[in-house]
């Protein structure tokens, strides 16, 4: 018998579902991002396009994302009170709440978005002197770029993920009936962060046939498994 | 730490004058819903429906007839927050601002909520709601104002047949009990307490008498933690990610094997 009894509805809504799906977006374009930007083994000062449009649109997406979730508090101005106790100023955080850990991971996601943007942003800004000096320039090199690669990514993948966690750590019907929801948020958060940036690449003529080869494939392959997952989601519901 | 405080609603004895939803709006200062518009139900002598930001009182009719209305019976059941031993909406509250006081109640701190509603997807009670005034979520404080002077909560106080009681948890279960066995010696033999034992959430420290199935009064069976999905959902979705970088990585392999088959057949 399910642990659930619908009593009231929840109160999420359009601004909500909005951030789910850009969340999924940019948490995965980043992880893809940055898989292109590794997969030339040498350390090329110089991005690829498509890795650059990937940063980007993290970037926006999550300053996005970040907005949607603050003008859908009822009171707005108090989003702070989510990762510092309002009173007694000391850092709020709930391990084991996804809204809390998910607000310090948007925080960190924000931050490796802004880096990868930063240090690759010079290459379609040339002319800004700010983006072209000795710091910027640091965050191109093996070290850091590695750091912003792996942390970014697994910060992404999270933001990708957490909200479908969110939701079964609740009481609602069907939301904390099943164990897949965040798996099944991720996944295809995947499957349209891949189809962005292959949209992005035909439209921008920004790669190379390979590359949006290869966003083809691990799109095909993501729906495939997307559809395992919806599968085992419904069938979990019992 | 004073000693557990809560209610005892003993439903049986309701008479659904709404006496304890005026005295808690009265109270508390709560606003009409939609500035004061007159809403009826229609379909019921029960026109608040629902609890919620501006509703911490709710006397729910349970109207039950028969097919050609020869035969009927109302249920009528004084809601409130049951201020949960294990509260959901403290455990997920992403602010602070659900707190547990000194009398073992749950109350939101206006000042500290920001209106997320995580708790209003937490609740397995349906209790908490957004307050159109304070925009903030809002609940039954127990009357923890009054409570810290020494006086009983607005509703009991108003309470005429005594159907809410207030008191230590201890002397309420002592009351329900023996209430319980009355019943039970006067051929009531359906009579039970909800949420009297710790057998979900710890306990209620707002208990019932009910005399059918929770989910007639639109009470839940077995309500439980949110976060008993957190570790088994994470799993599943950090399986998943790794999932998904691999598939990345292969697929960039395979496109560089692919490449090199196409080099090496050029230069034959």
């Amino acid at each position: 018998m399910s642990d659930t009894f619908f009593t009231a509805a929840p109160h999420w809504t359009w601004w909500i579902l909005l951030y789910f799906f850009i969340g999924g977006i940019a948490g995965t374009a980043f992880m893809l991002a940055s898989l292109l930007d590794w997969s030339r083994v040498t350390n090329p000062p110089s991005a690829l396009p498509l890795v650059r449009y990937g940063y980007y649109m993290a970037f926006i997406g999550v300053c996005f994302g970040g907005l949607l979730l603050t003008i859908d508090l009822t009171r707005p101005l108090r989003f702070w009170h989510m990762l510092i106790e309002n009173h007694t100023g000391r850092p709020m955080f709930k391990p084991w709440e996804p809204m809390s850990v998910g607000s310090w991971g948007l925080l960190l996601f924000g931050l490796f978005s802004f880096l990868a943007t930063l240090s690759v942003l010079g290459e379609d800004l040339a002319r800004v002197q700010v983006l072209q000096s000795t710091p910027v320039r640091w965050l191109r090199s093996s070290g850091p770029r590695a750091v912003i690669a792996v942390l970014g990514s697994i910060s992404g993948l999270f933001i990708a993920g957490y909200t479908g966690v969110l939701l079964a750590v609740t009481n609602r019907p069907v939301w904390a009936d099943s164990h897949l929801l965040g798996l099944l948020f991720l996944v295809s958060g995947a499957s349209t962060g891949a189809a962005a940036l292959i949209l992005l690449a035909a439209r921008r003529r920004a790669a190379d046939p390979a590359t949006v080869s290869w966003l083809v494939w691990f799109d095909r392959n993501v729906m495939m498994l997307e559809l395992l997952v919806l599968i085992a989601f419904l069938m979990s519901l019992g | 730490m004073s000693e557990p405080m809560g209610f005892y609603t003993d439903t049986t004895v309701c008479i659904g004058c709404k006496a304890c939803e005026v005295a808690c709006k009265e109270w508390n200062q709560l606003p009409a819903t939609g500035g004061g518009r007159h809403e009826m139900s229609g379909d019921s002598y029960d026109n608040t429906r629902r609890l919620d930001g501006e509703h911490w009182r709710h006397v729910k009719f349970i109207e039950q007839f028969s097919e050609d209305r020869t035969d009927g019976r109302w249920l009528m059941m004084s809601d409130v927050c049951k201020h949960c031993v294990n509260a959901p909406c403290l455990e997920v509250c992403p602010t602070g601002a659900i707190i547990r006081t000194e009398f073992d109640t749950v109350v939101i701190q206006s000042d500290t909520c920001n209106g997320c509603r995580a708790c209003i997807a937490a609740c397995p009670f349906g209790v908490i709601g957004i307050n159109d005034v304070s925009n903030v979520a809002q609940k039954c404080t127990l009357c923890y104002d009054r409570l810290q002077a020494g006086m009983e909560p607005a509703c009991s106080q108003a309470c005429p047949t005594d159907s809410i009681r207030f008191g230590t948890i201890r002397e309420l279960k002592e009351m329900a009990t023996a209430r319980v066995e009355q019943l039970h010696g006067l051929g009531e033999k359906r009579a039970y307490l909800y949420g009297a034992d710790d057998k979900f959430l710890g306990g209620l420290n707002s208990f019932y008498l009910l005399v059918d199935q929770p989910e007639v009064y639109g009470l839940p069976v077995a309500p439980k933690m949110p976060t008993r999905n957190l570790i088994p959902s994470s799993l599943f979705s950090t399986a998943g990610a790794v999932v998904l970088a691999l598939l990345g990585m292969v697929g960039l392999r395979k496109r560089r094997m692919d490449e090199k088959a196409v080099d090496e057949g050029d230069h034959v």
